[in-house]
């Protein structure tokens, strides 16, 4: 890394927009494209702040900054556009959770890396509506929200209620939601309300360790831990009435439910596995990058396609959770509310993957391209008309989910067609950190937090407290920053907010 | 030998089972209808009372006229010879059409039935001439009654008339009432980039019938899963001491 003072380190970044900054190239060395950020003047103090303390410590210890980690997938073969982070960027492995980078398929020297990806493959959330208002569920709040945790096995090491073998696993693996809807564990409908149909078709479990499906079998249906969560949530406001109306939200108090979770332990060892296999494809093929994390391998070579049709698989595998999960839910609600899910009008709204690389067609200068694009901490955001978006919202454009912290509010977006020039089609995907997890541990007391929830008048139920001060709304930006920053910016449309009532959590 | 027979007097069932004494006589009344007419139609009465006792006798008197040969004793040579009888006179009949037939061209004749079935339609449409002038004039007045308006080009009219009728005059589309209140909001959301109003209008309604008929193909193919669910889904399954909380 190059180490220089702070001051000469802001040479390189430019202000293009109220909402947008330019990284320059030279920033970080090789850098093959320009940088770009989303901040609003509430998150650029973060921004620079993490950037003036690593110059301090001359860049030893520590996480790298944003910024830098930014221009450093920037320098990387293949890479096209700019790399892009998006408001609740923050210091990941390699690649910084909420930073979108996009290679050109075409280009032999391109490269695929699970650091642009994350551990938690296809990590995303999906929100269900009801029929029911916030008058109808206040009253059952507690046996509600004890009726979802008994239903949905949480907490690190939990294990589902859904019966599953080694051959069903592997089915599942292969056919992603397709699975669910065989089983009859889904409805017809949720499939296409889902990205990709709810099914990435390259998965092939073959290409799958071993270890990776040991530690995936007893997971499948479970929410697992960290920001992972389940929400009984009620519509807050309603910003832009006729998308909304498209997704079935007609009114304020109307209630909803939010499963944010993603592929467990399978694809944490599908990213670790592959992690190793493509530092040797690295020296092979002489490929270098600015950091170890940003281990990659070419797209085309076997490494490359190997792991691309693992993570297809983890993909699938955490569409066969989420869809699960939905089962349980409305199991739970059909349970308390003494009906069916049908009749409570349960549907899924829409299921968004915000840990993921997908193969797209874009247009650069003019020109279309084959892209592979990698969304870490980033939402895909298709603008109306896009064939790859439902029948449904055609008109409004894809809705976009954006999970708040514990305790705060969630939002709806819709994606644009200047998203789709700026940022490849891609947004936030929740707050994003700012508080390391070690930190937060640290400085806050879980019984406050607890207290917190109480003074909201919002039901929790978690598995393990000590983690609960990891995932306060402390340790977060805030969501509404985020999204207004997003919104402002152009890059999606704000539609609905949302705001909890009742609180799963690992 | 009398099934070959049958086909080539064109009865309309040549497998039927003359042992049946029924069959048999009806089969005889058929001949004469048909065929050998030796009789004028009230002369065929004695003929036709099939359930009568009396009906052998008048059979007799009928082979008798018709000079079939008395060493035929069974009814069966009897019957092979009356329909040979009848081909004869068929034959006869139609000397000239039949004569220059040899088995090859009837060979070629078979080929191109086979190839290419000239199926007789019934459907009246198929004869009709869409391109005459008393056609357009007729689709042209359909199209005023139902406020279609004008194209060049009739035929696209008629298309647009098919449509109307399908998906606004079948039978399900009349029990429903028509929704009151507000029009589709054809100008909310992001429009089509045209400068043009009534361009971009036009492109929003197109727009708007291009997602009709997307949604009714996700309907279909929904539709097709809920099937393939209800005839191969076990009952979706739960363990809850298969479940663990972690910690």
């Amino acid at each position: 890394m190059v180490v220089r003072k702070y001051d000469d380190e802001l040479k390189y970044i430019e202000k293009i927009t109220d909402y947008s900054w330019r990284i320059k190239k030279g920033f970080q060395p090789n850098m093959n494209v320009e940088g770009v950020f989303y901040v609003n003047k509430n998150l650029e103090p973060l921004m620079f702040e993490e950037l003036r303390n690593s110059c301090r410590t001359d860049g030893i210890g520590g996480f790298l900054p944003g910024m830098k980690q930014i221009a450093n997938v920037a320098a990387l073969p293949g890479i096209v556009g700019k790399s892009v982070g998006l408001p609740d960027i923050h210091s990941g492995y390699g690649f910084a959770i909420g930073n979108m980078a996009a290679f050109d398929m075409n280009n032999p020297d391109s490269i695929v890396s699970p650091g642009g990806v994350g551990f938690d493959i296809n990590c995303g959330v999906r929100l269900l509506r009801t029929n029911l208002f916030e008058k109808d569920v206040r009253p059952v709040q507690e046996s509600l929200a004890q009726a979802l945790f008994d239903h949905i096995p949480v907490g690190v090491g939990s294990k589902g209620i859904i019966p599953m073998n080694a051959r069903d696993l592997e089915e599942a693996l292969e056919m992603g939601m397709d699975w669910s809807l065989r089983e009859g564990y889904v409805w017809a409908e949720d499939k296409e309300h889902c990205e990709e149909y709810g099914r990435m078709l390259n998965a092939d479990p073959s290409k799958v360790s071993m270890r990776a499906k040991k530690r995936g079998l007893p997971q499948l249906g479970t929410l697992g831990a960290g920001n992972h969560y389940a929400e009984i949530q009620v519509v807050d406001e309603i910003y832009d009435k006729w998308a909304a109306s498209k997704m079935g939200i007609e009114e304020k108090g109307q209630v909803c439910v939010m499963i944010h979770s993603g592929s467990r332990g399978f694809g944490h060892q599908v990213a670790t596995d592959a992690l190793v296999e493509m530092e040797k494809a690295m020296k092979r093929d002489k490929i270098e990058t600015n950091d170890r994390q940003l281990a990659c391998a070419r797209i085309h070579s076997e490494e490359g396609q190997n792991y691309l049709k693992a993570m297809a698989a983890a993909g699938n595998f955490a569409w066969v959770n989420r869809s699960s999960m939905t089962f349980l839910t409305r199991q739970a609600f059909a349970k308390q509310f003494n009906t069916t899910p049908d009749d409570l009008d349960m549907h899924v709204i829409y299921d968004v993957s915000h840990n993921i690389a997908k193969i797209e067609n874009h247009i650069i200068d003019g020109k279309e391209m084959k892209l592979l694009v990698h969304r870490k901490g980033s939402t895909r955001a298709f603008p109306p008309h896009h064939p790859l978006i439902p029948v449904d919202y055609q008109l409004t454009g894809q809705p976009v989910l954006v999970g708040g912290t514990m305790g705060t509010c969630s939002y709806i977006l819709t994606g644009t067609e200047k998203g789709m020039t700026e940022t490849f089609g891609s947004t936030c995907h929740g707050a994003g950190r700012a508080l390391s997890r070690a930190k937060s541990r640290r400085n806050i007391d879980y019984l406050d937090i607890l207290e917190q929830m109480k003074s909201k008048n919002i039901a929790i139920r978690v598995a393990s407290p000590k983690l609960v001060m990891e995932e306060s709304p402390e340790s977060y930006k805030n969501v509404t920053d985020v999204v207004d920053t997003c919104h402002s910016a152009g890059i999606s449309k704000k539609c609905v907010k949302l705001r909890p009532i009742a609180v799963i959590k690992g | 030998m009398i099934r070959n027979k049958l086909i080539c007097l064109e009865h309309p069932n040549p497998e039927l089972n003359i042992n049946d004494q029924k069959t048999f006589r009806n089969l005889i009344v058929w001949l004469e209808d048909q065929n050998i007419r030796l009789y004028k139609i009230e002369e065929r009465a004695e003929l036709r009372k099939i359930t009568s006792p009396e009906w052998n006798k008048a059979f007799e008197k009928y082979k008798e006229d018709l000079n079939c040969p008395k060493e035929l004793k069974t009814d069966i040579d009897q019957l092979k010879w009356i329909l040979s009888y009848a081909i004869k006179l068929e034959y006869s009949d139609n000397v000239d059409q039949y004569r220059p037939m040899t088995s090859e061209k009837l060979r070629e004749a078979q080929k191109k039935l086979t190839s290419a079935p000239s199926v007789k339609s019934v459907n009246p449409f198929d004869n009709l001439d869409f391109t005459s002038p008393q056609f357009e004039i007729g689709v042209r007045a359909l199209a005023n009654r139902l406020h279609i308006p004008y194209h060049p080009d009739h035929l696209t009219i008629l298309a647009a008339v098919s449509r109307v009728v399908k998906e606004n005059l079948n039978k399900e589309a009349l029990k429903q009432v028509i929704p009151e209140g507000q029009p589709f909001p054809l100008f909310e959301g992001q429009g089509m980039n045209q400068n043009d109003a009534d361009v971009e209008q036009a492109a929003r309604i197109l727009r708007l019938l291009q997602i009709q008929s997307l949604r009714e193909m996700q309907t279909i193919i929904n539709e097709t899963i809920v099937e393939c669910q209800d005839l191969i889904t076990v009952e979706p399954k739960t363990d809850t001491r298969l479940g663990k909380v972690g910690f």
